[in-house]
């Protein structure tokens, strides 16, 4: 049943709105409309105080219906929803209409109209109150099973989580091993823990939990479903002995994406990279891993005794990898610690546009320094020139020093260590494709918002850690993955996930079995059935319908509607708008 | 040009406790200076650490008008023995330079 | 009063990890108790203006969190909180002491509108604005406020209060005082006990005796000096002298003394219909001597007297030797009370009452009023119910007091605009000063300053501790001027001059209320420094500095905004491009970190660093606005909660250690017991949901452990 006792609660969001739109103005004129009960302004309508008496009002005045005319519901949709729950309303007979995003911020010159655009927006808003009609959420019972998609010490400890919350995990790893970037790491820093160790004692804590199974040499190459049922294909690929790779179908609750990131490769002749003597940090890290017993450092057979590192190569670029790799000067700076620790006759130069030893990271830096390493600062418009050695001459770095006035100096070296940061796998395009995961411009997989809602994406259901997401060390990636694994449990633990109703429905009456419907749709929610007479009748699957609505404008009948988005309603609140 | 090399760092440090790596190049020192003439501890260490020994030398001046009155020392962020590096870079010159 | 409850998990701190980890855990089905000292949860994050590197306005985005944490049906949330003992139970549950502290404002009835803090007389630093402004004793701690409810800060009773033996309000009268109104100070006064002049000239002080502003500078608030300038302002402006009621309860008194006076005053304030038989001496007994002494003006005598008489007390002449029984029938009396305890002794017999004691020496006039006043409460209920019995102690430890030293008077009289300058000296020692005004303004009755703590006992399986951090004290360097120089501030109270709730409306700085044109961000303000205490980089001071110049820039377009820095920590997520965004917008980096900061003409600035990159050498540079980068500094003050030897450790810049290696985020040495968020050492908003959602997996995982075993 429509509407017909409405609350419309106009915010001025602290002066956000009130400052470019005059909301008692559009109080004024609103207040008239048919349906409307009661009108008036909010000044923090999100506030607990103000939400106490928007519900004390619903209660009193016995409204049926209420529009919230405020910020993007993007961020508020949710709470006022729960809000009119707790008044004892259908949450869906609650409109929110954008007057900040679409109205005040983006006409911040024209009071007059900005005050008229927001009045005919909440005529609109009112008009799909009046329209409205309870509804329930679609209730999905939620299969007790997850897919963790790439097995590096991230994907490995939130399978651990899930696991231990009593779910059922199926860990991916595409390459032979699990253990990812760590696997093979010696020394992590800072506190010099052996990666091996760390991957062998997870893999052992997963082999004790009977509910992780691990597939190696395995990708994902199909999904369908949503949240909460999702069915997935996995490619195996061949064992010895095998000739032909298994495809295993599983269904699973959540999708769980910790496919990491690949260390940057400098172009050949970046900073000399190519030539003898110029490795990038991840092969001297390896270096010295496989080094460990030595009493020196020794590169190709001959003993190092000077090595220069230059910082950011391959980050915070102008064009192309604009961004920060984040662990990398904490990595090479502790690697110096590694070398002095061993040979403390190495003179090492770091060659740094900004030492980025966050936090409590900040103690290696002081270590570095007080055990002798050189820092010296460039400009990113005058980069370091490295000048390999001729002859069988070592090799010489000139650089601008910015902290001695710009001097120009020579560093001779027998090795220079390129820093260089993490980048997007190549081998991530695979599963941005089959789950449909928007990326940023830095390549990596984007969350839905990058201050609260680090781990979670657009795709309901599908969730982001570690270096998948960014470029992070060992500790954060574990926080990231962790992090998702407890998003998947809070909707898998209670078995249920309610999505929302708005789904498309078909009116068999008009529906005259054309088919353009089932063309039209992305996600393949629609199919031709049939009546019990025989005649074909297009049937929506509810569960895999997003309620997009590109079936509806095709239809030549008019028979398809999205439920809460009826034709009555859409044509009322374009009459709404067009109200002068 | 200056070619970066160790031999000045070497020759401080067989004479005492020459601890200027530990800067970290912020500047306090130099801010914090009270003498009238500009002293620049933060850049006559660098040129030590860089083994720009002729740089020293034209810095004489400077590095024996440092009245020792650690005002730099007790403010340096990251605990610098700014005196006693000074010290040992006078010594440094007066063997090397005025030849006592 | 004591409750029990039982959680899965107790979480310490209503900051956004603390949230975020009882949302995640509430979510996946668990019973959680979150615990908030202050008066709303949120944290510092709804402080803040807008939060790097998207811009998103933090009040938009924390809200929502605060409405889905308080309102989650999974989630019991205490605010104006705190953990007292932590312990661990025999079956391996901890049992934590949660005490709620007296808000003295019933949450049920506050509306939140704000009319109480309009009227407080007592000012405090706004720990919400980091002291940039003042708020009030009873306060709601900002608009979004979860719950937004007023609380009052009230530490006991001022010690000037807690010595009048005449129970006397004192601080109460002198904090109306101070505030100029003299009408309420001296109602309120009245509220108390009679006699606001002749007290003023006639009393010890045993107040200023104890008052704390005279331990500290020698010399106390004048409180006597403020009560005799209210006697005199009486007499002037003094209001309404008819009576205000007549009671039914007829009660005789028989004495016109300063003892006699007060108990009639207090019955009349009853509802007591009180009859003096003066017997043909004149109202004020010892008092008038105290005139005839010179120690009391006539006129201040007669005012208080009057107003005695206005409250509802009759006077009659009749004979001295008129037997009490008659006078009881004469008159339709209830009871009579003798004042002189001579003849009291003539007769000893039901309905009448007499002090045992002889009082009426001019300087016990306030042990007389608190006597009137403990004799008033038994005779009010003997005229109800017919019982009566005296307290003991109404009369104790008078006998020595009377041998006290010579009483002082004074004459001189005192302007009102004198007493305010007097009493602006308090310092406010209990906070509240129990003025009632908030009482009288509040539209819902809701304060009630009866409340006492309550002491919740919680069983609880796991606890996580999300306390968050604290901000560097810049008076700890003081080359940065921040104590002795009124525009320097802290990025704090920067933040809070950018936020939609902002004290001023506008960027200005404090000093002269000048929209600032030239401001200057020094960052590693006590941070990477060990002459600050602190070694580490606090981490999110570059970022929210570089935040806080986009913000200027957009709301002083014609501002200069310059960023003091070693070296330039933009390493997450969006964040280099934030940076160089910055710089394309105009916003000067300079590298040399400040060393010190003086003042020069018009309250502008100078800061000293050396300008390595550019000119070389010392360089002076003038701003007129200065903003300290402050850094996080630990917060551990829980680990005292933890009883025994079970407290969790520390690392050695004091935030909570996560003792179990790098794949176990958030765990502690101490079974059970996590860490989330900040409470680890510095992070910015993004790095504390990941981690307090981590910590909620781990919490999660350990509940189904110990569930099935």
């Amino acid at each position: 049943m429509a509407s017909q006792k409405i609350g419309v609660f106009v915010c001025r969001c602290g002066g956000n709105i009130s400052d470019y739109v005059d909301v008692e103005k559009v109080v004024e004129s609103i207040k008239g409309v048919e349906g409307v009960k009661i009108a008036r302004v909010n000044m923090f309508s999100c506030s607990d105080s103000a939400q106490e008496e928007m519900i004390g009002l619903i209660k009193r005045e016995g409204l049926d219906g209420i529009v919230i005319a405020s910020c993007s519901p993007k961020l508020h949709l949710n709470t006022f929803r729960q809000m009119a729950q707790r008044a004892g309303l259908n949450p869906y007979q609650y409109t929110q209409v954008n007057i900040r995003e679409q109205c005040s911020w983006t006409h911040t010159h024209d009071r007059d109209g900005a005050t008229q655009k927001a009045t005919r927006l909440v005529r609109a808003g009112i008009e799909a109150t009046r329209h409205s009609e309870p509804l329930h959420p679609i209730e999905v019972v939620t299969r007790p099973s997850v897919l963790v998609v790439g097995a590096g010490i991230g994907g490995l400890r939130a399978a651990i989580a899930l696991g231990e919350m009593g779910l059922t995990v199926h860990l991916l790893e595409k390459a032979d091993r699990p253990g990812g970037l760590v696997g093979t790491r010696k020394a992590l820093f800072p506190t010099g823990a052996d990666g091996t160790s760390e991957i062998d004692s997870l893999l052992q804590r997963i082999h004790t939990l009977q509910n992780i199974s691990l597939y190696t040499n395995a990708s994902l190459v199909k999904k369908e479903g949503s949240i909460g049922d999702f069915s997935v294909s996995i490619r195996v690929e061949p064992k010895d002995g095998q000739d032909r790779a298994d495809t295993i179908q599983l269904n699973v609750g959540a999708i769980l994406v910790t496919t990491g990131a690949t260390p940057y490769v400098p172009k050949e002749g970046e900073y000399g990279y190519g030539a003898k003597g110029i490795v990038t940090l991840r092969e001297f890290l390896d270096l010295l891993d496989s080094s460990r017993d030595s009493d020196g450092i020794y590169y190709e057979g001959k003993r190092v005794r000077r090595i220069t590192y230059i910082y950011c190569v391959g980050s915070r670029q102008k064009e192309g990898h604009t961004y920060c790799s984040r662990f990398c000067c904490s990595s090479a700076i502790f690697a110096s610690l590694e070398v002095h620790k061993r040979s403390p006759d190495v003179l090492q130069y770091h060659l740094y546009r900004d030492i980025r030893t966050y936090g409590s990271l900040e103690a290696l830096y002081q270590r570095a320094l007080d055990q002798g390493s050189l820092f010296i600062r460039f400009s990113p418009d005058s980069p370091p020139k490295v000048e390999c050695g001729h002859n069988g001459g070592g090799i010489k770095v000139l650089v601008k020093d910015l902290l001695t006035s710009k001097r120009e100096l020579e560093i001779s070296s027998d090795l220079v260590v390129l820093v260089t940061g993490l980048v997007p796998r190549v081998e991530q395009q695979e599963v941005q494709d089959v789950l449909k995961l928007p990326v940023g411009i830095d390549g990596f997989f984007n969350e839905i918002h990058p201050k609260l809602r680090p781990v979670e994406t657009v795709v309901a259901g599908v969730y982001i850690g570690g270096c998948a997401q960014g470029p992070k060390n060992a500790q954060e990636s574990v926080e990231s993955s962790l992090g998702a694994a407890a998003k998947a449990g809070s909707i898998l633990l209670k078995g249920k996930v309610e999505l929302e109703p708005f789904v498309a429905e078909v009116d068999e009456g008009l529906c005259d079995g054309c088919g353009q419907c089932v063309e039209a749709c992305p996600y393949d929610a629609i199919t031709m059935g049939q009546r019990s007479d025989g005649t074909p009748v297009a049937v929506v699957n509810t569960r895999l319908c997003k309620g997009e609505g590109a079936c509806v404008p095709v239809c030549p009948k008019e028979a398809l509607e999205i439920r809460g988005y009826g034709h009555e309603k859409i044509r009322s609140m374009i009459r709404g708008l067009l109200t002068e | 040009m200056i070619k970066v090399n160790d031999s000045v760092v070497r020759e401080l440090r067989s004479r005492g406790r020459f601890d200027a790596s530990k800067c970290f190049s912020c500047g306090t020192c130099t801010a914090l200076c009270p003498v009238g003439l500009p002293i620049l501890p933060r850049e006559i260490f660098r040129y030590a650490l860089l083994g720009a020994q002729e740089e020293l030398i034209k810095r004489q001046d400077e590095i024996f008008s440092c009245l020792l009155c650690r005002m730099c020392e007790e403010n340096c962020p990251e605990g610098v023995g700014i005196s006693g590096n000074i010290r040992l870079i006078r010594g440094l010159l007066n063997e090397k330079v005025l030849g006592l | 009063m004591k409750t029990r409850l039982q959680v899965d998990c107790l979480v310490v701190g209503g900051g956004i990890s603390g949230m975020e980890s009882a949302i995640t855990l509430g979510d996946m089905g668990f019973d959680v108790l979150l615990v908030e000292k202050e008066a709303s949860i949120g944290g510092k994050m709804i402080l803040l203006s807008k939060v790097f590197p998207t811009l998103d306005c933090s009040s938009c985005i924390s809200t929502p969190k605060m409405a889905s944490t308080y309102n989650h049906p999974k989630v019991t949330s205490f605010t104006y909180s705190e953990v007292r003992s932590i312990k661990r139970g025999p079956n391996g549950a901890f049992e934590a002491k949660v005490i709620k502290r007296p808000t003295f404002v019933d949450p049920e009835r506050c509306t939140g509108c704000g009319q109480c803090e309009k009227v407080c007389t007592v000012a405090r630093p706004d720990q919400f604005n980091d002291g940039l402004i003042a708020r009030r004793a009873i306060y709601i701690p900002f608009p979004q406020a979860v719950p937004k409810k007023a609380v009052v800060e009230k530490k006991g009773v001022s010690p000037c209060t807690r010595s009048c033996p005449a129970g006397i309000s004192v601080h109460g009268m002198v904090a109306l005082v101070r505030n100029g109104r003299f009408d309420r100070a001296y109602s309120r006064h009245l509220e108390d006990a009679p006699f606001v002049g002749s007290l003023g000239h006639l009393c010890p002080a045993y107040c200023e005796m104890k008052c704390t502003q005279g331990k500290k500078s020698k010399i106390p608030v004048g409180i006597k000096g403020i009560e005799r300038a209210l006697g005199y302002w009486h007499l002037k402006n003094g209001g309404d002298k008819t009576p205000s009621k007549s009671g039914e309860k007829r009660f005789g008194i028989v004495g016109v003394g300063p003892l006699a006076l007060s108990l009639a005053y207090f019955l009349a304030q009853k509802g007591v219909r009180p009859l003096i038989f003066t017997q043909g001496k004149r109202l004020g007994g010892s008092l008038l001597d105290a005139v005839e002494k010179g120690l009391l003006p006539k006129e201040i005598l007669e005012d208080d007297i009057n107003t005695i008489l206005a409250q509802g007390v009759e006077q009659k002449d009749s004979p001295e030797n008129t037997p009490f029984d008659a006078l009881l029938e004469q008159n339709g009396l209830e009871g009579l009370f003798i004042e002189d305890p001579v003849r009291a002794k003539e007769s000893e017999r039901e309905r009448i009452f007499s002090s045992p004691l002889k009082l009426d020496e001019p300087h016990l006039l306030p042990h007389i009023i608190g006597v009137a006043r403990k004799i008033s409460g038994p005779i009010e209920k003997f005229l109800e119910k017919g019982e009566y019995s005296l307290p003991e102690d109404a009369f104790k430890g008078l006998e020595g007091e009377i041998s006290i030293q010579e009483p002082q008077g004074h004459n001189e009289e005192l302007l009102p605009e004198e007493a305010q300058g007097l009493a602006s000296r308090c310092l406010d020692c209990a906070v509240c000063s129990q003025c009632h005004e908030c009482m009288k303004a509040c539209p819902a009755n809701a304060i009630d300053f009866s409340m006492e703590p309550e002491e919740v006992s919680v069983t609880t399986k796991t606890i996580i501790i999300a306390t968050g951090f604290s901000l560097f004290d810049p008076s700890k360097k003081p080359l940065l001027g921040y104590d002795r120089l009124p525009n320097v501030i802290t990025a704090m109270q920067m933040d809070r001059l950018l936020a939609p709730t902002r004290p001023y409306n506008a960027v200005l700085r404090p000093s002269d209320g000048k929209v600032p044109g030239n401001i200057a961000i020094v960052l590693c303000a006590g941070s990477r420094d060990r002459t600050a205490g602190n070694t580490w980089c606090s981490r999110i001071c570059c970022m929210y500095s570089i935040k806080q110049a986009q913000l200027i820039m957009g709301a002083l377009p014609i501002a200069n905004v310059t960023i003091y820095y070693i070296d330039i920590r933009a390493f997450g997520k969006g964040y280099e491009e934030f940076f160089q965004q910055a710089k394309a917008m105009g916003t000067n980096f300079v590298k040399g970190k400040v060393a010190r900061i003086e003042p020069t003409a018009n309250d502008d600035l100078y800061i000293y660093y050396e300008d390595m990159e550019r000119k070389g050498g010392l360089r002076r540079q003038k701003h007129d606005l200065v903003v300290l980068a402050v850094g996080a500094m630990a917060s551990p003050q829980l680990r005292k909660a933890f009883m025994g030897d079970d407290a969790p450790d520390v690392d050695e810049m004091a935030f909570f250690s996560q003792s179990k290696g790098l794949s176990e985020p958030g765990v502690t040495n101490i079974e059970g017991v996590f860490v989330a968020g900040s409470a680890t050492g510095p992070r910015d908003i993004p790095d504390c949901v990941v981690h307090a959602n981590a910590c909620a997996a781990q919490v999660a995982s350990y509940l189904k452990k110990t569930e099935k075993g």
